[in-house]
């Protein structure tokens, strides 16, 4: 599932359907960054409050607001001067300053303000904007459920996560793309591709059916809905295993969506690290960019090129597919005349041409096109934006009868192999260290 | 069977289709959003001024 969806038909014919729909996540995901703006601020004027009351304990008086905003002033040209004189290489930027009325409450009351409390809990844990849009959106779709009139739309918003996808790359340079990239390219073929040829010779040596084994290697191995759709024509899926398999791909995303970021802080993985984890043990786009915005900044940027390299594999997905279940069989039976792999019409239909996108922004801040402040806007603040409104999508789309659908013997081989190759990741990028997946910013 | 073959062929082509095309949209997106950022249209103040 490159992009979170299957293919969304983005025509103008379209349109009035997904309006609707497009509206609700753009409405949801507008409310949400309110949420992230203000709890981030609430967390940030608690760390001066505390810093305030220490002092206070320790015997300074508070001083009248005119005073404290004086002094803070004082400090930003001090360092302001040390910069232009170049004492000091970055340029200071200007400290928290509590707003006047939470500060003289804290004068009087020499009590830490109830909203700052609540945006330190929030932040300790992570009900960012990627949380409230999941769990709610996921709340509200099978509580009151989703009025038809915007299931289109909400499902349009799930792709428009991508175009975050594409604008972060003004954030990397190609050494990092190259160092991280080629240690994901070691994950992916380690245990992507690893995990589909462990089904399929899984599924032969067990007796289950090609179709059913091929479905289940393709979606969890490396990209959920897509690839086995990809892969359900050539294995001769059944529908009852094609849709045990994507069940069973739907239910493991979720799971790992809510649970991974906090057993990434419980094991106390780094950011690049956890990044490294979720781009190598999640199924889908969608499910691994909200799992690594929701622990950080630094961990959407290891994630995000990882995931790069891994959709990257889908065509590659199909011609183990066409290998294995087609070409190897025939050749095995001396009917090998007629069976063909064209692996090059096969690269060119299921490439996923958006990540070419990246690409290009990588080679455009290599050429220094982008300014610090542009790079900021792009892959900080409208990546926020693109992200706010496709996870309002995917959040409204998580709903418990499609997980329901998991079962059979897909649902036991799939759930296996995807928890083995989460465990086996996380091993190995604990192992592998911070510093091989961290993209220098 | 080889009408459910056909089956999964046509959904698995429409399927490529249809994210070609997603993927072609969000090219679009993306180049624009650049190009309004680097023009100065989009600046600092943009994101700001989402907030209430």
């Amino acid at each position: 599932m490159a992009g979170g969806g299957i293919g969304v038909d983005f025509s103008l014919k379209s349109l009035p359907k997904m309006l609707p729909g497009l509206l609700l996540c753009v409405m949801l995901g507008w409310l949400a960054l309110q949420w992230d703006e203000m709890t981030s601020v609430w967390a940030s004027n608690q760390k001066e409050a505390a810093v305030i009351l220490k002092a206070e304990k320790e015997g300074k008086p508070i001083l009248p607001f005119a005073e404290y905003m004086a002094k803070k002033d004082e400090s930003f040209k001090a360092k302001m001067k040390e910069f232009e004189e170049g004492k000091a290489k970055q340029k200071p930027r200007r400290s928290t300053v509590l707003p006047k009325e939470d500060y003289e409450q804290l004068a009087l009351t020499k009590e830490m303000p109830f909203k700052y409390t609540v945006g330190e809990r929030v932040l300790q844990f992570q009900l960012t904007y990627v949380a409230v849009l999941l769990l709610g959106g996921m709340f509200v779709r099978n509580t009151i459920g989703l009025p038809k009139i915007f299931q289109a739309g909400t499902i349009a918003a799930r792709p428009i996560i991508k175009p975050g996808i594409v604008i972060l790359g003004a954030f990397y340079l190609w050494s990092d793309v190259l160092k991280v990239g080629a240690f994901g390219l070691a994950l992916v073929i380690a245990f992507v591709m690893g995990t589909q040829i462990l089904i399929s010779y899984w599924g032969r040596k067990s007796n289950i059916d090609d179709g059913l084994a091929g479905v289940m290697g393709a979606g969890v191995g490396v990209c959920g809905v897509s690839a086995a759709v990809a892969a359900a024509p050539v294995v001769n899926a059944k529908p009852r295993d094609f849709f045990y398999a994507i069940g069973t791909i739907l239910l493991f995303g979720t799971l790992c969506l809510f649970t991974f970021p906090y057993i990434g802080q419980a094991l106390g993985m780094s950011q690049p690290v956890f990044g490294a984890w979720v781009g190598t043990a999640i199924l889908n786009t969608a499910q691994l960019v909200a799992a690594a915005s929701w622990y950080g900044h630094e961990a959407l940027l290891t994630a995000n090129i990882i995931n790069i390299v891994r959709v990257g594999f889908i065509p590659l997905v199909v011609i183990w597919a066409i290998y294995f279940y087609v070409i190897k069989p025939a050749t095995a039976a001396g009917k090998a005349a007629g069976q063909k792999l064209n692996a090059w019409q096969v690269i060119k239909d299921k490439f996923p041409v958006f990540i070419l996108g990246f690409f290009v922004m990588v080679t455009l801040n290599e050429m220094g096109v982008f300014s610090t402040e542009q790079k900021n806007i792009l892959g900080r603040e409208l990546l926020k934006v693109f992200f706010a409104i496709g996870f309002a999508g995917v959040g409204l789309n998580i709903a418990f009868e499609d997980l329901r659908k998991a079962g059979g013997k897909a649902f036991v081989i799939g759930f296996t192999a995807a928890t083995a190759k989460a465990v086996l990741a996380a091993v190995a990028v604990i192992l592998l260290g911070t510093e091989v997946f961290q993209v220098k910013q | 069977m080889s009408d459910q073959n056909q089956e999964w062929k046509d959904k698995a082509a429409s399927t490529f289709s249809a994210e070609r095309k997603e993927d072609f949209v969000v090219l679009i997106i993306s180049t624009i959003t650049v190009l309004l950022v680097v023009a100065g249209i989009i600046g600092p103040k943009f994101y700001k001024s989402l907030f209430i």
